[in-house]
């Protein structure tokens, strides 16, 4: 038995790389933010899934394929996808409609991560099966003085942690009301935000000690990583965007339910994605979906396999900016070929020696990987990517 | 190349799930429409060569002539991702 590497993790929460050791190295448990399931993902939610798959890949050589446990939740209830449904498909009742939404939709991500060569988590959860835990959650709140009712809602007292803010390293004189938020008049604090909601008819609702309402998007998460991987874990991730609002008050609704110093000891996030220097956006004509991108010629004029979209988000530093471009993906796909013709006849090797793994370990840590222009020496003249121009 | 390389630089990029080798494709007829235009070639029909070529890389199939040892025209083949 070859000693495995041990992983240093980049932690948000203390802004520094640290050695990771699990809470409990038979059973290391991870949770990242899934898709909300309205539309097609997009290439910034295919690097997200990426990024993560990568960690769940060398978390399971380290500890063990059944020793890693996943978490990727799938969001299949928010006001978006309740437009979308009534949008798409008038002639339906509102709940069969939004069944058609989510189903069609989560069926697709699941298609297009799966050629990303993404594994499946472990666990998929989906919102709606886990309301029941949210409520519970929220009861529990309330009755530790974190969470009251107003107006029809009940909202999370921020005042009534004495940390928060820690994540994302805002305090709560930065959101002072009227600067940047609305001042809504029933908020005790105006950072206050919204665990359950009422719904009106024609909304998805659940009966609650509340009334019949919905859940805030938050909540979800607390509730599905809590069932699944207990109240304090050991990784959670999404994109840099989620650090604020959703994860710190993740945070704050999973530590002050159950008492906790921690909801999950490593947090990580991966960085921005640009399309061809520019914030993706459908009025800019640069977003593009991951479907569009493997089916489509809508993306410099042809279909890109996707090996090369998984390398072409793994040739940048996972907290690094990307610029995703038409000449980053031709690069890719030349790498890819020059490495399939000096392969040659090869095998892959059965056992990989640490010092090899080593050089992987860095794309999740914090030295950056080598810009994508230093790579291709070493596999085109010595062999494939061992030499120390693939990785650091 | 050093085998030992390839094999590690394989498992490396398996780990990171990336496929290097993809799947050999059944025959599809390619070896021979290349013998073909290897014929055509050598007898100066350079039309009908053009014409498989182009045929070829209409399918995603590159084509690369060189000069054997012999000095005989010869043309390696491979499938473009």
């Amino acid at each position: 038995m070859t000693a495995k590497p041990q992983l240093s993790l980049y932690n948000t929460l203390h802004r520094a790389k640290a050695p990771f050791t699990p809470m409990d190295a038979s059973n290391v448990r991870l949770y990242a933010c899934g898709p909300t399931v309205y539309d097609f993902a997009h290439i910034g939610n295919g690097r997200a899934a990426i990024v993560f798959d990568l960690l769940f890949r060398l978390l399971r050589h380290s500890y063990g394929a059944e020793h890693v446990t996943y978490v990727r939740n799938i969001t299949d209830v928010d006001d978006k996808i309740n437009a979308r449904a009534l949008r798409d498909f008038p002639e339906l009742p509102l709940n069969d409609a939004i069944r058609r939404v989510t189903e069609t939709t989560a069926a697709q991500y699941q298609k297009d991560v799966a050629a990303l060569s993404c594994l499946e988590p472990t666990v998929q959860p989906r919102a709606t099966d886990n309301i029941e835990g949210m409520q519970k959650l929220i009861t529990t709140l309330i009755g530790r003085g974190h969470a009251y009712v107003a107006e029809g809602e009940v909202l999370f007292a921020v005042d009534s942690m004495e940390d928060y803010g820690q994540l994302s390293g805002r305090n709560l004189d930065d959101n002072l009301a009227g600067a940047r938020i609305a001042v809504d008049t029933h908020k005790r604090n105006p950072a206050d935000f919204v665990l359950w909601k009422l719904s009106s008819a024609d909304e998805p609702g659940w009966e609650s000690p509340w009334g019949r309402g919905r859940p805030g998007w938050h909540i979800e998460c607390s509730a599905m990583s809590e069932r699944y991987l207990g109240e304090t874990f050991d990784i959670h991730g999404g994109g840099l965007d989620l650090i604020f609002p959703h994860h710190e008050n993740e945070v704050a609704q999973s530590r002050c339910a159950h008492g906790s110093h921690a909801m999950a000891n490593v947090w990580m996030h991966n960085g921005f994605l640009q399309v061809e220097g520019q914030k993706m956006s459908k009025s800019l004509g640069n977003f593009f979906t991951i479907h569009q991108l493997l089916e489509t010629k809508d993306f410099g004029g042809r279909k890109w396999p996707g090996e090369a979209l998984r390398l072409a988000i793994l040739m940048t530093h996972y907290r690094e900016p990307i610029d995703f471009s038409q000449r980053r993906l031709e690069e890719a796909v030349t790498l890819l070929e020059k490495w399939e013709r000096a392969a040659g006849d090869a095998e892959p090797a059965s056992d990989l020696s640490p010092d090899l793994v080593d050089r992987l370990a860095p794309m999740i840590s914090t030295r950056p990987a080598p810009s994508a222009a230093s790579m291709p020496c070493s596999w085109t003249r010595a062999g494939p990517p061992t030499g120390s121009r693939w990785l650091p | 190349m050093d085998e030992g390389r390839a094999a590690d630089g394989l498992a490396l990029a398996a780990l990171m799930g990336i496929q290097i080798k993809r799947e050999v494709a059944e025959d599809t007829g390619v070896a021979s429409k290349v013998a073909e235009r290897l014929d055509a070639l050598n007898s100066k029909d350079f039309a009908k060569a053009d014409a498989i070529r182009k045929d070829l890389a209409e399918q995603g199939i590159a084509l690369m002539d060189y000069k054997d040892e012999a000095g005989q025209r010869q043309t390696k083949w491979e499938v473009k991702r």
